[in-house]
């Protein structure tokens, strides 16, 4: 007999088969393999108890009983139910991908092998301030994120003061350096620790192969702004058709990019916080652009520009023009020898020195990367373990091992092996021996200082701005964007 | 009597009845999410765009002063130029290129249908992936197209490192991805009738009198449609110009869609954006109105008066 398959029919069986799905998935796990593992745990137990009894010189009483009374509360013992271990997931999103997104997913299994209860998922590539934004606001936040923007976004209240976690824990802040510390805070309290990459981030890096093509002495770098530009034209190569094949310096690359290092080098202070005014309209800041545009005058801005896109990333980056041996110096940080012994070509052989300044002082920046809990976290608690965690010497180990940098705690320092990569020695010791040093700045409306940087050296070299207009121009977007930050509410 | 007449009305009534709240039920998905996700941004937006707001705390009321400031920022109207630039060129070139291309493939060519096939491709290639292709296909040094030309002996050209160069470069992407506009043009041309086209020739008519007295006057319902459409998706251009160039060189491909989305999402500006939002719409609004009230003019709907 067929019987047809009416709407209702259809509705109802679809809410049974619904309801039991939903059972099923409610059910506890099974417990199979905790049972065997208390059966065996318990013979194991009443064995080594039967052994002793026989050894044991009985005063009183027979071994039976004492045997018997020893098993029993061995059994209850063994049988007690133990606290239920609550699973938890955190996620963790860093800003890197390549050795360096690698060395954070080798960091978040060092906190697992710890913590078995706890899962760490590491999301690569997915700290842009972009997408911390829109997830702090929509709540859909993670856990923790390695952050440069800790001012932009606490003072913003998108961070958790992290100050009575850490004296909760007894978290030894003496163990990093004030630098550290004022790149992770905003008005007097504690949003970030450092974690991950953090250390010198100033440094001169040359190819000695190139150097001795071009007739320059391969151990010494230059020593003033105009050798540096000497040295480069010499090493600067094009072929037939006009296109750039070795450059010999970029000063907008890598580290050269930030414009903090530029106002350090000319000796340019560009905000004063006493009065929350950016300086940006200066002699020096002037100097520095004008110094930057006369490399792309001298080269061709389009060429400047194709060559940039032919060679893409830093020196962690095979495909990076200094790492490929087309490039003959850079400004990059204590990272760079351990990014290059791991993706440059072997037989290659770098130099490593100061970066000259106009005011002739050995000038170093500490800077990098602190880990940060959104304001909406879900569990503040086990995200600081885990930030904690990565800031620790073992973590710095797996980074170094990983990716070629760390983040500098005394402790890791006074134990770091400086052989491990040629030319890292430099930078541990260009700590001791700078003139200055200072911290990469961590002020209200810098990222847009930064941005527009960038821009105006593009604009500049491109005859669209002349120095002044463009300075001005930084100079007020700059305020705005800090005024705009900094009021109530 | 009259209890009779009125039963059956109840009934039908409470039928009716049933029938509306089943329906409404039914929309009551789309509905919310129109609701939600379309005409709360859409005031949202609004007000945010008359406050200072920083997507993190709560918006402050600032009157107009986001739209006075927007009229002063030079990279407001630079952006707005590039736009501008790129909507008077890249539109009525993907409308040109892709009528040709249909007239070519509505012809009794050998393998249509593999052409078809292909002319269409690029329109559904994700735009990431294609824009990887062209920048390698523009690379200065080694692409493709500057390989060419340096084994003929002539100059590369700097595609996407020269601001003179680089809006023209994102304009012919545009046009190699003109498929749909193809399609939409095939189907027009498919519906002409043949008979006038046979009426014309008995007439001594030549093709390109065919082309402008009968094929062209017929699809223009198309080309309205597509201008619409194309100049829309300019005014909104991003994708490309943000992963190829990120507005650069000197700010040459700072559009529109890449200004508002940097003050949105990176100047933590996102009231100053939502007027840029405001002003785009009007912008487009304007737009579609003008092409709209002169389409009586160049249009043409068989048979219908105008």
């Amino acid at each position: 007999v067929s019987k047809k398959l009416n709407r209702r029919a259809f509705l109802r069986m679809a809410g049974g088969a619904t309801a039991g799905a939903a059972l099923v998935a409610c059910q506890p796990k099974t417990v199979i393999v905790k049972e065997t593992v208390q059966v065996e745990v318990e013979k194991e137990v009443t064995k080594i108890v039967k052994e002793m009894v026989k050894e044991t010189v009985v005063v009183e009483g027979t071994p039976q009983v004492i045997e018997k009374e020893v098993t029993k509360v061995v059994k209850e013992v063994i049988t007690a139910t133990p606290a239920p271990v609550e699973e938890k997931t955190l996620e963790w999103w860093v800003n890197w991908g390549g050795i360096w997104g690698k060395a954070c997913e080798n960091m978040a299994q060092m906190y697992m092998f710890g913590n078995p209860s706890v899962t760490v998922n590491v999301l690569k590539g997915s700290a842009s301030l972009e997408k911390l934004l829109t997830a702090v606001a929509g709540g859909t936040a993670p856990d923790v994120m390695t952050s440069i923007w800790t001012a932009d976004l606490a003072l913003r209240g998108a961070l958790l003061p992290l100050d009575d976690m850490m004296d909760g824990v007894g978290f030894d802040r003496d163990n990093f350096y004030d630098a550290q510390w004022i790149r992770s805070s905003w008005d007097g309290k504690i949003y970030g620790v450092p974690g991950v990459e953090s250390a010198f981030i100033v440094g001169l890096g040359w190819n000695k192969g190139l150097f001795k093509e071009a007739g320059l002495d391969p151990e010494q770098g230059p020593t003033t702004l105009e050798e540096l530009k000497e040295f480069s034209d010499k090493m600067t190569a094009r072929d037939d058709a006009g296109n750039i094949t070795t450059i010999g310096f970029r000063p907008t690359d890598a580290i050269g990019s930030v414009l903090a290092v530029w106002a350090s080098l000319m000796g340019a202070e560009f905000f004063d916080a006493d009065e929350g005014k950016y300086y940006l309209d200066t002699p020096e800041m002037a100097d520095a652009l004008e110094y930057i545009v006369a490399f792309y005058t001298e080269y061709g801005p389009e060429n400047m520009a194709a060559f940039s896109t032919n060679y893409g990333g830093w020196t962690g980056s095979a495909n990076a023009a200094f790492s490929r041996g087309v490039q003959g110096m850079i400004i990059n940080g204590y990272w760079m020898p351990g990014e290059l012994a791991k993706v440059a070509p072997e037989d290659q052989e770098f130099g490593y020195g100061w970066v000259p300044s106009r005011t002739g002082k050995n000038i170093q920046m500490i800077g990098g990367w602190s880990n940060v809990i959104p304001a909406n976290a879900a569990d503040p608690s086990q995200a600081f373990d885990l930030v904690a965690a990565i800031a620790s010497d073992e973590a710095s180990k797996i980074a170094l091992d990983t990716a070629g940098g760390f983040c500098a705690s005394r402790s890791f320092l006074e134990g770091i092996d400086a052989s491990q990569y040629p030319g890292l020695d430099w930078f541990l010791n260009s700590g001791l021996e700078a003139d200055e040093v200072v911290a990469e700045p961590n002020f209200a409306g810098y990222s847009v200082a930064g941005g527009n940087w960038n821009a105006l050296i593009e604009e500049v070299a491109f005859g669209n701005r002349t120095i002044a207009e463009g300075l001005q121009e930084l100079e007020e977007i700059t305020q705005k964007a800090y005024d705009e930050a900094m009021r109530p509410g | 009597m009259s209890a009779l007449v009125k039963r059956p009305r109840r009934r039908v009534d409470s039928r009716k009845r049933k029938e509306l709240v089943k329906g409404i039920l039914f929309v009551t998905p789309w509905l919310l999410g129109f609701l939600i996700f379309q005409v709360y941004p859409l005031f949202a937006s609004f007000y945010y765009s008359l406050s200072s707001y920083d997507v993190l705390r709560p918006p402050v009321f600032i009157g107009l002063r986001n739209y006075t400031d927007l009229f002063q920022d030079r990279f407001f109207q630079i952006a707005v130029r590039n736009t501008l630039y790129y909507v008077v060129f890249a539109v009525p070139g993907g409308i040109l290129v892709g009528f040709s291309l249909a007239a070519l493939l509505n012809l009794n060519l050998k393998l249509r249908s593999v052409l078809r096939t292909i002319f269409f491709l690029p329109s559904i290639v994700p735009s990431f992936v294609s824009a990887m292709v062209w920048l390698w296909i523009f690379n200065q040094q080694y692409g493709l197209i500057n390989a060419a030309l340096f084994s003929m002996g002539l100059k590369g050209i700097p595609w996407l490192s020269s601001p003179a160069w680089s809006k023209p470069s994102l304009i012919l992407i545009s046009l190699w991805g003109s498929g749909t506009t193809m399609v939409i043009f095939l189907a027009a041309l498919q519906d002409v009738p043949k008979e006038l086209y046979e009426a014309a020739r008995l007439d001594g008519a030549a093709p390109r009198h065919e082309l402008w007295h009968i094929t062209i006057p017929l699809v223009t319902p198309s080309v309205l449609f597509n201008l619409l459409m194309g100049m829309i998706g300019a005014f909104q251009y991003f994708t490309f110009a943000w992963i190829m160039t990120r507005g650069g060189p000197v700010r040459s491909t700072e559009f529109f869609g890449l200004y508002l989305y940097r003050n949105a999402f990176e100047y933590f500006r996102m009231g100053y954006a939502s007027a840029m939002a405001w002003i785009l719409f009007f912008i487009t609004v304007t737009a579609a109105v003008i092409v709209f009230r002169t389409s009586a003019r160049w249009v043409y709907y068989g048979g219908e008066e105008a």
